[in-house]
């Protein structure tokens, strides 16, 4: 087990909070539906989204708004590779160490095809651009530090605020410089507007994007929806 | 052992790859290639005193081929400066993209016809290869440059220790840069 010099662990160093810096031990493999349940109840809360007989809406909510990504790292056991379909499921996206790559299933998106990335705009009905976000929904990391530079990106969602996603492009950006070595080439796929860029990188991020010919978007934050039952007045999208 | 898949469970089909014995045939397909692509795993990144990464690098200037590298490798390539474009992109996405027929690694460039592969965990790369073999049979030959032998590519190197891998891809990179 993992000790600092000190001589204290990870839950000595880590505070037991549900919360950004917190490290919690929910218990055994089975006790991921208490994860899961926690991002259901968001959608349940904020939304007042029904909780029976609705998992439909709720997996819409959480791949739209829900910041998530689980990590499955180690050997595979038929055992996390269900409880990785049932977060995937969900809409929260997951990462699995390369010994994930056995159970040949992928859920990968391809953000170079701008066609595959449109929602609904429940206020409006129109089909809006959302970016790749989240691009995928299962991939494999060959290393740890390949899953580190994945999991910001794949914790962007079509509704972040600006503030949101300059925080998750700020770890982003940073990770991908440390470990990958330059910019990230899907920059100008994910930056909507000038206010997502990180205030501390601005200047080179914006000399990045005018190189690459980016352009800010019309409609930065739509009301994402995938279901056209959900759009205001009736549901019949544009 | 030259010819045996590393992992027992991976069982090919019928045709396994054919080896890759003697450096000038595998400089060969590299020349003949139209529209080749290198794709890099982390565990060609050597650290000191590797030539691993050297040879990749002539065999891309020699090729003229993108390289796709994946994230544990690509800082260390790009500091060495690659000629042709270098596109960074996890192992699994490159699998994905190569079995697309119209698929460009790079603006400009034509969809690829020859995959190598090289450095990538062997749990990965066999997946990639199997859906390979069986999905872009018809678009792409595809070439195992690794460590180890894998029986889904068209042709690949036997199983062999690292020192001889690197010498191996040296002898490589040396033939093709004869032309």
């Amino acid at each position: 087990m993992y000790r600092n010099e000190s001589g204290d662990g990870l839950y000595d160093i880590y505070p037991g909070r549900f919360d950004a810096g917190g490290l919690v031990n929910c218990g055994s493999c089975v006790s991921n539906a208490h994860i899961s349940g926690a991002a259901v109840k968001i959608a349940s809360i904020f939304a007042k989204r029904k909780l029976n007989s609705n998992y439909e809406e709720i997996a819409d909510y959480v791949h739209h708004r829900v910041g998530a990504v689980g990590i499955a790292w180690g050997a595979m056991s038929q055992k996390a590779a269900a409880i990785a379909a049932g977060f995937w499921r969900l809409g929260i996206p997951v990462i699995a160490g390369p010994h994930g790559a056995k159970y040949r299933r992928m859920l990968l998106g391809r953000k170079d095809r701008e066609e595959d990335w449109f929602v609904l705009d429940a206020r409006s009905g129109e089909r809006v651009y959302a970016g790749p976000v989240p691009e995928h929904l299962f991939t494999v990391a060959e290393t740890r530090e390949e899953a580190m530079v994945l999991v910001p990106k794949l914790c962007m969602r079509p509704n972040d605020t600006v503030r949101g996603r300059s925080i998750k492009m700020n770890h982003y950006i940073d990770l991908h410089r440390r470990f990958f070595g330059g910019m990230p080439d899907d920059l100008p796929l994910l930056v909507r507007t000038m206010a997502d860029i990180p205030i501390t990188m601005k200047d080179e991020v914006v000399r990045f994007l005018d190189a690459q010919g980016w352009k800010e978007s019309d409609r930065p934050i739509p009301d994402p929806t995938m279901l056209p039952r959900l759009v205001k007045g009736g549901g019949k999208p544009a | 052992m030259k010819g045996e898949v590393w992992l027992r469970a991976e069982t090919p089909a019928v045709v396994r790859a054919t080896l890759l014995e003697k450096p000038g045939v595998a400089a060969r397909l590299l020349r003949r290639a139209k529209s080749p692509v290198i794709v890099v795993g982390h565990e060609a990144a050597g650290g000191a005193g590797s030539c691993l990464l050297d040879a990749v690098v002539r065999i891309a200037r020699a090729t003229d081929s993108p390289v796709v590298a994946t994230g544990g490798v690509s800082a260390e390539l790009g500091r060495m400066g690659s000629a042709p474009p270098m596109i960074i992109m996890s192992a699994m996405e490159a699998g994905d993209r190569l079995l697309d027929p119209a698929w460009q690694p790079a603006p400009g460039r034509r969809p690829p016809d020859y995959a190598f592969l090289l450095g990538i965990p062997f749990p990965i790369a066999s997946v990639i290869e199997a859906g390979l073999a069986s999905f872009a049979q018809g678009h792409l030959k595809i070439i195992s440059l690794d460590r180890l032998y894998h029986p889904h590519c068209d042709l690949s190197l036997p199983n062999q220790t690292r020192e001889e891998w690197e010498k191996n891809l040296g002898a490589i990179a040396e033939e093709v840069e004869k032309g």
